[in-house]
């Protein structure tokens, strides 16, 4: 063994190069302040081998980036992990970056003739959040995308050359495939090999100037090894042991790991933008700039900040030089701090004894919870149906989960509520002036129109509704319907019993509603009596307004029913919605009483389907364990 | 601070070897091996973790869930599939058929895609179904009337009608032979590859 290694040393000179790493002298003895530089290293290590392995997943196309994402978060055994240590450890290493660059600054490590050792350190700087900007499209999410869109957009107003960099940065003029190939080579060719050449002339040009003593320390001087170096191993284990925790904490989904938006989608809509944390201050500050003068924020400021670091070595020749350079440097880092603080606020202070903009607030926190929906749902789509060639973001377009909601908003929330809000968990553009349909053909649905119809949530509204340019007024509110129910449901007539029977005989009337268990059929049979011939106390049943359709031969033996009201042939189905919606007027409905627009022809069928489909919740589901 | 502090930025820009003492007081060496082997061991552990989770990831492909999920569906429970109706079988002269299935590749699913290519035929009253994947390299043996068999483009491995191998073949098998069954007018076979390069013949 001694001979070979021997044998290897005479030709190759390990030992003196192995000698010169370990034992080198650090003057005054190890200490803990020394490792950061270590900890940035052994990030890039990191980022290197796990970006390696990632990269035997990942596949970056339009149609294939986040599907493949998908299959490393979702699919692959530690995937989650493997993309989670990747993703975390970028954002320690922010933390790291700063703290090295302040150390730098403050000890005085930059001044002369450390000079071009301190540039190369910026042009780490730029290198490292460079690969953090190009990684964050690659997962091609909705967050991402918007991100680059923006950070693009805002590339692009540079004066004269904005628009050449921009079309050249996205591979054309919007982002696509090329954007991906572009981003992709660019996160995983070149910057990496970039980092590797200036990090081997930062750590070389490091040993030349070596860790210089002030006379300060007196402390003996000791070599690299053992002492500094279990001190970086510590320290680089504690980096991991953070990112992991990090990994975890951040549990989304069935897995913990980083964050899958939705799938990117130019057509849908998306109000939950913001770039990753680091770069919050900048998206804060341009708030600053009205238009046309962004470009100040975006580029001017941050370039002549840059550009006065880059120059402290030189300024630090000046008196008081070495003071401004760290009062300037604590400013920049106050006033980056502060920046994302007031991003964060905006963003996440919903109290309004606390934000006086907090409407904003609660509309982010809409937006992120419908967009963590859309993520949740494209990956249980893409688990329930597979991905075709088309991608995901087709599987998320033809989703009634999805889209009902979308459309519930745009089409019918300018009236009716759900759940108080528009059907996407975002608050109402307008008072409602109808009923809130979130508990449409449920139990307590059919409950609350039979003890409380001129409830707010039922027909209450109506009245300070329109229709038709005229005042809908108190039609429904004091309709045939409302004073049914207090002459034979608030009088007592009909017991809470009767009311609980009637109820579970209008639900069996289709079944639909996926979230309401089956009819109770004693229970339903009772109701059907009750709805047909009412009670002694009460003989004017529900049957003498509300007909049937069907060759029902048991309604059919009470003779014709009164039309007044709407047929309730397999009421709340998704064929009686459909036609309801379509045309509420029809006299099979409110005929004349009708205050509602009629759908027909402003809603596609596939529409009309994902409407109806989604509000009795009838969504393509896993299949039950 | 003041400029009085040494000047640090990183413990690996360190003073090139100098005279940083090797010890040769034995307690002073045991301290120092205690805490060489604890410096190794934690910078194992601390670069471990990336390659492990990473190899873990990179043996994905192996794991015999992942294996089923990405076998092609469309079969029955036996893992028959329907590629025609008995008129359509030819005699004697074999005819190839494609194998339609949902295919999965990775991520995607993709219905009703071409998966292989059968050769089936008509022997007397028996129906014989090949694999088209000729056993030595994998190569798309096809079927040849003037040399009533089937040739490899790839290594000239010949066989013979029924599948047989015929004068001096490279193939170490012959032809993989298909299980086949007759459900009223329609035909089945239980299609499958099978490792190739091999004499035995084993699925993939």
């Amino acid at each position: 063994m001694q001979a070979i290694l021997s044998w290897l040393d005479h030709r190759t000179g390990y030992r003196a190069a192995l000698d010169a790493l370990l034992f080198t002298t650090i003057p005054g003895g190890a200490k803990w302040r020394y490792v950061w530089g270590t900890t940035l290293l052994f990030g890039v290590f990191v980022q290197f081998v796990t970006g390696f392995f990632l990269w035997t997943a990942y596949s970056p196309s339009a149609q294939t980036a986040w599907e493949s994402t998908y299959f490393i978060q979702h699919e692959i055994l530690g995937g989650w992990l493997l993309r989670g240590i990747h993703h975390f450890c970028a954002q320690v290493m922010v933390i790291l970056l700063a703290i090295h660059l302040i150390q730098v600054i403050v000890s005085g490590a930059y001044k002369a003739p450390r000079e071009v050792n301190f540039w190369l350190g910026l042009a780490l700087l730029m290198l490292i959040l460079g690969s953090a900007f190009t990684g964050y499209l690659l997962p091609w999410d909705q967050r991402g995308y918007m991100a680059t869109t923006v950070a693009s957009s805002i590339a692009g107003s540079t004066p004269v050359v904005g628009s050449y960099v921009q079309q050249l940065l996205l591979g054309g003029s919007t982002l696509g495939n090329h954007t991906l190939t572009r981003f992709f080579s660019l996160h995983a060719g070149l910057l990496p090999l970039l980092l590797l050449v200036v990090i081997s002339l930062h750590v070389i040009v490091g040993r030349r100037h070596g860790l210089q003593t002030a006379g300060a320390d007196r402390s003996k001087d000791a070599s690299y090894f053992p002492d500094q170096f279990l001190r970086d191993a510590v320290a680089c284990l504690g980096v991991m042991v953070v990112t992991i925790i990090l990994c975890v904490w951040n549990g989304t989904g069935a897995h913990g790991g980083a964050h899958l938006g939705p799938p990117a989608d130019l057509t849908a809509p998306f109000d939950a933008a913001r770039p990753e944390w680091y770069f919050l201050f900048l998206f804060q500050f341009l708030h600053f700039f009205s238009g046309g003068t962004e470009v100040i924020g975006s580029q001017i400021v941050p370039g002549m900040v840059l550009g006065i670091v880059a120059l402290m070595p030189f300024i630090a020749q000046w008196k008081f030089g070495h003071r401004f350079n760290i009062t300037f440097v604590f400013t920049v880092l106050a006033c980056i701090i502060g920046l994302m603080s007031l991003a964060l606020f905006n963003d996440f202070a919903t109290d309004p004894k606390v934000n006086p903009h907090y409407a904003k607030a609660v509309a982010f926190q809409a937006a992120v919870s419908d967009s963590n929906m859309r993520a949740e749902r494209a990956v249980e789509l893409a688990k329930i149906q597979g991905i075709g060639p088309e991608g995901a973001a087709a599987l998320v377009r033809r989703d009634a989960k999805v889209q009902g909601g979308a459309l519930f908003s745009r089409h019918c929330a300018t009236c009716h509520a759900y759940n108080g809000h528009d059907g996407t968990g975002r608050a109402l553009k307008s008072a409602a002036v109808a009923a809130d349909l979130g508990q449409f053909g449920t139990r307590a649905w059919m409950v609350g129109m039979l003890t409380k119809p001129a409830d707010d949530l039922y027909f209450g509204l109506t009245r300070n509704g329109k229709f038709d340019g005229k005042a809908v007024g108190t039609r429904f509110t004091e309709g045939s319907m409302a004073t049914w129910v207090k002459d034979n449901v608030n009088s007592g007539k009909l017991t809470a019993d009767d009311v609980k029977a009637i109820a579970e005989f209008l639900v069996s009337l289709s079944g639909e509603h996926v979230e309401e268990p089956l009819a109770d059929k004693a229970l339903a049979e009772k109701g059907k009596a009750l709805f047909g011939e009412g009670t002694d106390a009460a003989p004017e049943s529900c049957f003498s307004c509300h007909k049937f359709k069907s060759e029902d031969a048991y309604f059919k033996d009470l003779g014709d029913s009164g039309d007044s009201g709407p047929d309730l042939t397999a009421y709340a189905s998704s064929r009686w919605l459909t036609d309801f919606i379509k045309n509420p007027g029809h006299k099979q409905f409110y005929g004349e009483d009708n205050a509602m627009v009629p759908f027909q022809g402003k809603l596609t069928d596939e529409e009309l389907d994902q409407i109806v489909v989604w509000m009795l919740k009838r969504w393509a589901r896993p299949p039950a364990k | 601070m003041s400029e009085s502090t040494p000047a640090e930025s990183s413990s690996l820009a360190a003073l090139p070897p100098g005279e940083a003492s090797h010890s040769t007081d034995p307690a002073v060496c045991r301290r120092s091996f205690g805490k060489s082997a604890a410096g190794v061991l934690v910078a194992l552990a601390a670069a471990g973790v990336p390659f492990a989770t990473g190899i873990m990831a990179l043996l994905n492909p192996l794991r015999p869930e992942m294996r089923a999920k990405l076998r092609p569906g469309g079969s029955d429970d036996k893992g028959f599939f329907r590629v025609g109706s008995v008129g359509n079988i030819p005699t004697d002269f074999p005819q190839a058929f494609t194998i339609l299935a949902d295919r999965k590749d990775g991520w995607n699913s993709f219905p009703s895609e071409p998966i292989g290519k059968v050769f089936l035929c008509k022997q007397g009253d028996k129906y014989v179904a090949l694999n088209s994947r000729c056993p030595h390299a994998g190569c798309d043996v096809d079927y040849q009337p003037a040399k009533s068999g089937y040739i490899c483009p790839c290594h000239d491995s010949l066989f013979t009608v029924e599948g047989a191998r015929s004068g001096a073949s490279p193939s170490p098998r012959d032809l993989d032979t298909l299980d086949i069954e007759i459900r009223g007018e329609e035909v089945w076979v239980k299609f499958q590859n099978f490792k190739t390069g091999r004499p035995d013949k084993e699925a993939v």
